[in-house]
């Protein structure tokens, strides 16, 4: 074959004719006369240049190697971020209970968190940059370590608290609807609530779930504004977060205000006096009480009974806020607090599933949504196997997927 | 490997006959004449230079090109087994120059960078028309792969069987087959909506 019989077979033979006559690789006598001289060049220095290029290329091979040994321990850096619970590693997601003493839960980058005598957290995620953790109940001191790379979050019921650099603090749980954040050091903002909020040291936050109220204060009496000298900010307490001792209670809750939650057994909860109410709803009769006390004095009386251990009376009193203030946010709140009781203390799986879609099904974009399908779905991973849940796991990543539970529900859909 | 070619003349260019016999010019260079480098550049710059304008177009760059060439070849030469196959083992090198230029052309596409410069005249003085049908030809081969683009180059502009294309890729017939089908198709629809390239197709009923 040549290029004529080419030029008559093919239907792009003009084509190649065309760029034939065009790109001869014929140029004038100056470019040509270049070009010679510095192939001339090239002929003489040929010699050098593998020399030359084995130097370029054993320097490239070393570069190389140092950027992946590099990239390799900032991988490790970044990618191997791991806690121990009092000195032990523990896994994600594993619950942190304390029962004696404070837990003290270090991460390897110097962060510390002391999760206080009967409360429950548990390290959802612990990705490249972020750590989320979720304090199920109760309280935790929590210390950013200096220059920490990763961005800690703290969920507690609808809110999420981030903590900023070299931030100390305290974070409270209480009877599932009360967040309480005191700041000792650095700045932390806190979201869920009406409008972020950001705080600074000495200050101090108290967020209702169920009634949504907010109130912002100092930690103690006097007031460590942010315009306080500097000298004023370093008087506010900073507990030692290593110590053993139990943590000191901390300043009166809520300042009274015409927002705050009125109602002595209220108010006793809050301050976490729960035997009190116990006391005075035995003194009055229980079932006195739970066919005629306020919702409010009820919603306190369930939260003391449950959050004491009393968990047959603590359903009774949820089952009465039912009956007889159906259609109340306490109400709908119930259902979720007799599934978390069928779910923690009784294992009921099936009970618990059934409560928790009676809160998605009557409050679906309740404060405790999230939690509630979170915990449905564990719950049905638990009660039918891990495969059963993936439907679930699937749905709670398309409606919360930054949840407290995506860790689990991407590893269920991972499956 | 080195691909036995048959080097065909662009139209219109005498039959590249070098003056110095590829064996003789090999031991020359071989033993480092200065003289030889000169003598190779004259045998050779013009098939080197032709086939890299038709494969990438007139550009600033073709020159260096040309010159990356012999410097390779030059520095290879020595490594040659066979003095008679000079002119094909050059050839294999400025094909394998130009894969190297098309892919790194591709990645600069990636990152959106342009290469700097006016082209040089490293083209014929044809007619206006010609010139700018060439520059779209090159628009619409820069569009495909590296491996169809120097399939399509060597089948249908150096005129190369599809056996020695295949030697010259270092790739099976068959997989020649099903390369040039795609980008011959791809060209033609190309081609076939360019005002400029139109009338440089020919009619698919003349296909023998």
């Amino acid at each position: 074959m040549d290029s004529q019989k080419q030029s008559v077979s093919s239907p792009f033979a003009r084509l190649g004719e065309l760029a034939r006559t065009v790109g001869t690789g014929q140029v004038s006598r100056a470019v040509d006369a270049v070009g010679e001289r510095r192939a001339a060049e090239a002929f003489q220095n040929r010699g050098r240049a593998p020399r030359l290029r084995r130097i370029i290329g054993l320097a490239t091979v070393l570069a190389t190697a140092a950027a992946a040994f590099v990239i390799f321990s900032l991988q490790i850096v970044n990618h191997a971020v791991s806690w121990t619970v009092d000195g032990a590693p523990v896994g994600q997601g594993t619950y942190i209970s304390p029962v004696h003493k404070e837990a003290n839960v270090r991460f390897s980058e110097g962060t510390e968190f002391a999760v206080q005598r009967g409360g429950r957290l548990r390290v959802a995620e612990a990705g490249a940059k972020t750590v989320k953790a979720v304090l199920e109940v109760g309280a935790s001191r929590v210390r950013i370590a200096q220059r920490s790379p990763i961005s800690f979050r703290i969920e507690a019921g609808p809110f999420s608290v981030s903590p900023g650099a070299v931030a100390s603090l305290m974070v409270e749980w209480l009877a599932d609807e009360l967040l309480r954040v005191s700041i000792f050091e650095g700045e932390t903002s806190v979201q869920g609530t009406p409008s972020p909020l950001y705080l600074r040291a000495g200050q101090q936050v108290s967020a209702n779930a169920r009634d949504g109220t907010v109130e912002v204060g100092p930690i103690a009496g006097p007031t460590v504004s942010s315009a306080a000298p500097a000298e004023a900010r370093q008087e506010v307490p900073r507990p030692p977060i290593s110590s053993d001792e139990p943590a000191a209670p901390l300043a009166p809750a809520l300042p009274s205000s015409g927002t705050a939650r009125r109602g002595s057994w209220s108010d006793a909860v809050t301050a976490g006096d729960y035997g009190a109410v116990l006391r005075e709803a035995e003194r009055r009769g229980i079932t006195s009480v739970l066919n005629d006390a306020s919702l409010a004095d009820l919603v306190a009386l369930a939260d003391a009974a449950r959050l004491s251990g009393r968990v047959e009376l603590g359903k009774r009193a949820l089952v009465s806020e039912r009956r007889r203030f159906a259609r109340t946010t306490a109400a709908k709140d119930a259902a979720f607090y007799l599934g978390r009781i069928a779910d923690d203390h009784e294992h009921a799986w099936t009970t618990a599933i059934t409560w928790y879609e009676t809160y998605l099904s009557e409050a679906p974009h309740g404060h405790f949504a999230a939690e509630a399908f979170g915990r449905k779905m564990v719950a049905i991973s638990r009660l039918s196997g891990r495969a059963a849940a993936r439907e679930t796991a699937v749905e709670y990543l398309k409606r919360f997927p930054a949840g407290p539970h995506a860790g689990v529900a991407r590893e269920l859909t991972n499956e | 490997m080195v691909p036995k070619l048959r080097l065909l003349s662009p139209a219109g260019e005498a039959p590249a006959v070098p003056d110095t016999p590829d064996a003789e010019l090999y031991h020359r260079l071989v033993r480092g004449e200065p003289r030889a480098a000169v003598l190779a550049w004259r045998a050779y710059a013009v098939m080197v230079r032709g086939l890299v304008v038709r494969s990438l177009g007139p550009g600033a760059e073709v020159e260096d090109r040309v010159q990356d060439v012999f410097a390779v070849f030059f520095r290879k030469v020595s490594t040659l087994k066979d003095p008679n196959a000079l002119r094909s083992f050059l050839f294999g090198i400025t094909l394998r120059e130009i894969q190297t230029e098309l892919r790194r052309r591709r990645v600069r596409s990636w990152l959106k960078l342009t290469s700097t410069g006016e082209p040089v005249e490293t083209v014929a003085p044809a007619d206006e028309n010609a010139r700018h049908a060439f520059d779209r030809l090159q628009r619409v081969l820069q569009s495909l792969d590296t491996r169809g683009h120097l399939a399509f180059v060597l089948r249908h502009f150096e005129g190369y069987e599809l056996v020695e294309v295949a030697e010259a890729l270092s790739c099976s017939l068959a997989t020649v087959k099903r390369v040039l089908a795609a980008v011959e198709t791809r060209v033609w629809s190309l081609a076939a909506q360019d005002p400029y390239l139109c009338p440089y197709l020919e009619p698919e009923a003349t296909e023998s």
